[in-house]
């Protein structure tokens, strides 16, 4: 999952829009990585680092699993 | 589901920073069922979540079932502040025993070697462990509604080895609880953030694995 090129425009904007939408007070562990609020997850997407990297990743993987429909697989 | 003897279960619980608090606290519930199983359990908690101490009690009591919480990697899990617990290179001390680990990516390579090394299971995540959590409700993490979304489908696998379920079916379980959780996030009551939560329901079910024999029981 670490492994992936570069973050896309076109997903920075996809993921950005989504993390806008989240409640201020939300937390989100990524195990080791430390904890975020969605205000510095945005950073780490804009900045494609690591930490942005494994979020959006992760994000994509849950979308295309709505999109293909194998959500409750 | 009647059982012939009561088992030993231990179980690691590290608490110095926000997601071991949280598994700390989240794993009380299992303790107590395997308490009112008649199970023995053996508590490792907070600095006594190190290596050492869990080496020697698992080479000692011989557990029928291991639930490690911590943080991970591919091959390895960290105790209390980050002390290594678990790893590809002491893998073999869990021969005999199913083994439940709530870290991030222990499934791709020390679950593989648990196995090699004669665990007759290990139920484990491929990935990242994804927690969401109201940042209101940190200092309380049993009444956080958000994390609790995460939290009952991973404590389900583990409720259901101590009630004696097989490790297959006992992962099963688990992820039917957290298809039931996508459920209501996607309902019309869903709380604020519930494509996110829903995200990191759905990524931990995806990614957990059950490696070695799913007919496995303690």
């Amino acid at each position: 999952m670490n492994t992936a090129p570069a973050i896309s425009d076109d997903i920075k904007r996809l993921i950005l829009a989504r993390l806008d939408v989240l409640p201020p007070d939300m937390g989100i562990a990524i195990g080791g990585e430390g904890e975020f609020t969605p205000t510095q997850l945005k950073q780490h997407v804009q900045e494609g680092d690591r930490v942005g990297q494994m979020y959006a990743e992760m994000q994509l993987a849950f979308l295309r699993s709505l999109k293909d429909g194998s959500l409750y697989e | 589901m009647a059982r012939s003897t009561n088992k030993t279960l231990l179980i690691t619980r590290p608490n110095y920073d926000i997601v071991t608090n949280y598994f700390y606290y989240w794993s009380k519930q299992i303790i107590e069922e395997a308490q009112r199983q008649g199970h023995a359990v053996l508590d490792i908690s907070e600095d006594r979540a190190n290596g050492k101490e869990f080496t020697g009690r698992v080479a000692k009591m011989k557990p029928e079932l291991i639930v490690v919480n911590g943080h991970g990697n591919g091959s390895l899990i960290v105790g209390h502040d980050q002390r290594p617990l678990l790893s590809t290179t002491n893998a073999d001390v869990s021969e005999g025993s199913i083994v439940y680990a709530r870290a991030c990516e222990s499934a791709q390579a020390l679950g593989p070697a648990c196995v090699r090394s004669g665990a007759k299971a290990y139920i484990g995540y491929a990935q990242p462990f994804w927690l969401c959590f109201d940042r209101t409700s940190m200092h309380r993490p049993l009444e956080d509604k958000r994390a609790g979304y995460v939290m009952i489908p991973s404590n389900q696998a583990i409720l259901s080895l101590v009630k004696g379920n097989t490790a297959g079916e006992a992962s099963q379980r688990s992820k039917e609880a957290s298809r039931k959780m996508m459920t209501k996030l996607m309902s019309s009551d869903a709380p604020e953030g519930a494509s996110q939560i829903l995200s990191c329901v759905w990524t931990n079910m995806h990614f957990q694995q059950c490696l070695g024999d799913a007919s496995g029981t303690i």
